[in-house]
């Protein structure tokens, strides 16, 4: 394996490694007075790569590529209190309403936080000139 | 005008210059250091929260975290050549002859932070306000939302953001210093 290839796989599965970890697929916890809820998403995924060789004289060239989604797939109650089994429930979303709720979510909560919502980011011209200092 | 006459005061210049770019280069890089943290602990933000605190940085702050480092790096990289031609005519000095062409130098070096200095001035202090006013944006965040925060994030918020945000206004009073040093060496050319 080339070290550009090497590299390349490298950096992905740290990509990978952040985005599977148990606290983006589990969420938060919300503590509440007499049960904890867990929600929990389903992570979708869709990766490629490839990489060929040049004609005598030119260099090859690889890429990988990848796209995916996350949705609400439901919530784990654990009752404080309540030993065993009987202290845990699970609940599942039906799928169409898990991809709602994943759209809807960051919507509503800038809805109701609009004291959060702040100045408008800047002009890709001003991007621009900043990002060539 | 004698030689000895035309440079008088760009010694003084230089050296208060000297300091300032020392100074300055170790507060970019610090700055860098800052969004670089920032971007990977957004990662390992929940799904709940990740896309808010992201559209938010975004909109405060004017550039998202990808852009932020980025920014850091290249303004890192101009300081440091900057500091480069700085030093090219402190040791010009000793013969005045080179002093145009070093002055020309550091000037080249210089110009495309001088062109868009409002625009950084402007950006980093947007930046910095939005860390200093972290901890009442967190009071602020109507209760049945709080649950979607961890301790940890929030103690972030809290704790570091405003110390990251005096950081960054330190930054920019060193950049209006090196600006006006830069600009009264000029007056040599």
């Amino acid at each position: 394996m080339s070290e550009d290839l090497a590299s390349a796989l490298k950096g992905f599965l740290e990509e990978m490694k952040v985005m599977l970890s148990p606290k983006i697929v589990f969420g938060e916890p919300m503590v509440m007075e007499d049960k904890t809820i867990i929600p929990v998403v389903r992570i979708g995924l869709g990766v490629g790569g490839g990489g060929g060789k040049g004609k005598e004289g030119c260099e090859g060239g690889l890429g990988f590529g990848g796209g995916g989604g996350i949705s609400p797939v439901g919530i784990i109650v654990v009752l404080k209190g309540v030993p065993g089994l009987e202290g845990i429930k699970i609940m599942t979303f039906p799928s169409a309403l898990g991809q709602a709720l994943g759209e809807l979510l960051p919507k509503m909560m800038e809805t109701f936080m609009p004291m959060m919502a702040g100045k408008k980011p800047l002009k890709e011209e001003e991007k621009k000139k900043l990002l060539t200092v | 005008m004698g030689e000895k006459k035309k440079y008088e005061g760009l010694l003084e210049l230089l050296e208060g210059l000297q300091k300032t770019c020392t100074s300055l280069t170790a507060s970019i890089r610090e700055f860098s250091q800052l969004t670089k943290a920032s971007r990977d602990e957004m990662k390992t933000r929940s799904f709940l929260t990740r896309s808010f605190a992201q559209k938010d940085f975004e909109s405060n702050t004017g550039m998202g975290l990808d852009e932020w480092v980025e920014f850091s790096e290249r303004l890192l990289s101009r300081f440091e050549s900057v500091s480069a031609a700085v030093q090219r005519l402190d040791e010009a000095k000793l013969d005045p002859s080179r002093i145009p062409s070093a002055l020309n130098e550091l000037r080249g070096a210089a110009s495309p932070f001088l062109e868009r200095y409002d625009l950084i001035i402007d950006a980093l202090d947007r930046f910095a306000n939005y860390m200093l006013d972290m901890p009442k944006k967190t009071e602020s965040i109507p209760k049945p939302f709080r649950g979607f925060m961890s301790e940890e994030d929030r103690r972030r918020m809290v704790e570091e953001a405003p110390k990251a945000g005096e950081g960054i206004k330190k930054l920019v009073t060193e950049l209006k210093t090196a600006k006006e040093q830069i600009t009264d060496l000029n007056r040599f050319l």
